[in-house]
């Protein structure tokens, strides 16, 4: 108890540490293994997948410890589903993402397969305490709007939005599937339900992935930045006045110029670079003349009349 | 004068950094160049502006006639626009100049412009309304034609 204190204390968004299971009904040997670390102690809840070898059997195991907490495990890959043969996409979930936002047809099947889940699991008459879903698949935006229509405004569990670990977290499915989920999952934060925190069941150190779901959405942080910089970059303040002067040319001009790095004729770049010494030396200055012009025009003023400065008292503006 | 930020207000002429013995700049720059080429900034720095991201952004027709319409705008209150001028991601243009003057017909806006790579003449830069599109004239660093104009040191992100 008194070490749940101190980590309050130093970790306060780790209030809640959960341990959840997946794949309660994948095989036999998976429900053993779930229910030994349940009666052990270790485990508070398990995510049961429809249609699978080991369902029946999980089903039966999971009414008869009825302090086990049990979830929906959504399935949409790399498994055995409930309405076709076998998946078109296989068993990786980058290409099932790929394929039900591009395709209609795999979409079809995703909300076919999503509602006969729910619905096979709604038969078993065991209370859903939360969802989740197999290689995360429920941040999909598709998955998770069919999903949240078939379970209904009225479902009071919670819902798995946390930062998700790939497994294996390397190759390109899971770079593809990190970057997009930081999208989706940032997005999709705002329709977790409240209630969707298990009881404590453990005192250790907050896992790094679970510890994650209470952290400030970094992801969302991102996608805003990235809206708010191009609207910053195209903002524009009209002058709150007439300048007294508008810049003229030649006198509010330099009287030398960039010179370009390349050799051109005719709009066009001649042969290579030539950058010697002796030729070009002041070059990729537009930038500089272009601002610094309009800086003398706003900052600067001459007076023809005074004694020119030497060349230290120029260069410094005094 | 060029550690003020260039998007700030125009200063009065009591506060201004006066540069005796010369009419102008362009008096003050023939005399001393070397002075000033010293002191007016980097080269290499500008490839690390704040502002240099948005290229990667698609410029379509309706931002270019905003920007068209401010660059006027601005001209009326007799204020300068510098433009950043380029073909991304196409490199045959990608360059930098200050529009000072414009006028308007049927056909579009006409604007003279200040070219860095010229300094002895100004530079035509057009806006049609029809295409709402801007395209530059001929030179001999650039075949000449439509061109993405994106209006730069407004702001630190600009």
């Amino acid at each position: 108890m008194k070490s749940r204190h101190v980590m309050t204390e130093f970790f306060p968004m780790a209030k809640e540490v959960v341990f959840i299971a997946d794949d309660l009904g994948m095989s036999g040997a998976i429900n053993d293994a779930i229910l030994y670390a349940h009666t052990e102690g270790r485990l508070g809840g398990a995510a049961l997948m429809m249609g699978q070898p080991g369902t029946d059997d999980a089903v039966r195991l999971a009414r008869e410890h009825p302090r086990l907490q049990v979830g929906w495990h959504l399935h949409l890959t790399d498994s055995q589903p409930v309405t076709t043969a076998r998946w078109p996409w296989g068993s990786s979930p980058a290409r099932a993402g790929w394929a039900i936002g591009l395709l209609p047809s795999a979409r079809r099947l995703m909300e076919a397969e999503v509602a006969r889940q729910w619905e096979l699991f709604q038969s078993t008459g065991l209370p859903c305490r939360f969802i989740n879903s197999h290689h995360h698949l429920h941040v999909h935006p598709f998955v998770h709007r069919a999903m949240r229509r078939v379970v209904g405004d009225g479902f009071s569990g919670w819902l798995r939005l946390g930062r998700p670990s790939y497994f294996p977290p390397r190759g390109p499915d899971a770079l593809i599937m990190s970057f997009t989920d930081r999208l989706f999952t940032a997005r999709r934060r705002d329709h977790r339900h409240p209630s969707r925190r298990l009881p404590r069941i453990s005192l250790s150190p907050p896992h790094p992935h679970l510890s994650r779901h209470a952290m400030p959405a970094r992801p969302l942080i991102i996608f805003t930045l990235a809206l708010l910089l191009p609207a910053l970059a195209h903002a524009y303040v009209p002058p709150p006045a007439p300048a007294p002067h508008p810049l003229e040319y030649p006198q509010d001009t330099y009287a030398f110029k960039n010179e370009t790095v390349w050799n051109y004729g005719n709009g066009t770049v001649q042969g290579g670079a030539d950058t010697t010494k002796s030729q070009r030396q002041y070059t990729r200055r537009c930038f500089v003349l272009s601002r610094s012009l309009v800086q003398f025009w706003k900052f600067a003023t001459f007076d023809p009349n005074g004694k020119r400065l030497d060349d230290r008292q120029s260069a410094s503006g005094r | 004068v060029t550690e003020r930020s260039v998007w700030l207000p125009m200063l009065p002429a009591k506060d201004r950094v006066v540069f005796p013995g010369y009419h102008d700049l362009r008096e003050a720059s023939a005399d001393r160049p070397n002075i000033f080429r010293e002191n007016l900034g980097l080269g290499w720095a500008i490839y690390f502006r704040p502002g240099n991201f948005p290229i990667t952004v698609p410029v379509d027709r309706s931002t270019e006639a905003r920007v068209n319409r401010e660059i006027y705008h601005d001209l009326q209150e007799n204020y300068p626009t510098i433009i950043w001028a380029y073909r991304f991601p196409s490199l045959k243009l990608n360059h930098v100049l200050v529009i000072y003057h414009g006028t308007r017909d049927a056909s579009g806006y006409h604007y003279l412009v200040y070219d860095p790579n010229y300094d002895d003449h100004p530079m035509h830069l057009d806006y049609d309304d029809k295409t709402r599109s801007f395209r530059y004239q001929a030179s001999y660093y650039f075949k000449g034609g439509y061109v993405n104009v994106r209006a730069i040191y407004r702001g630190l992100v600009q």
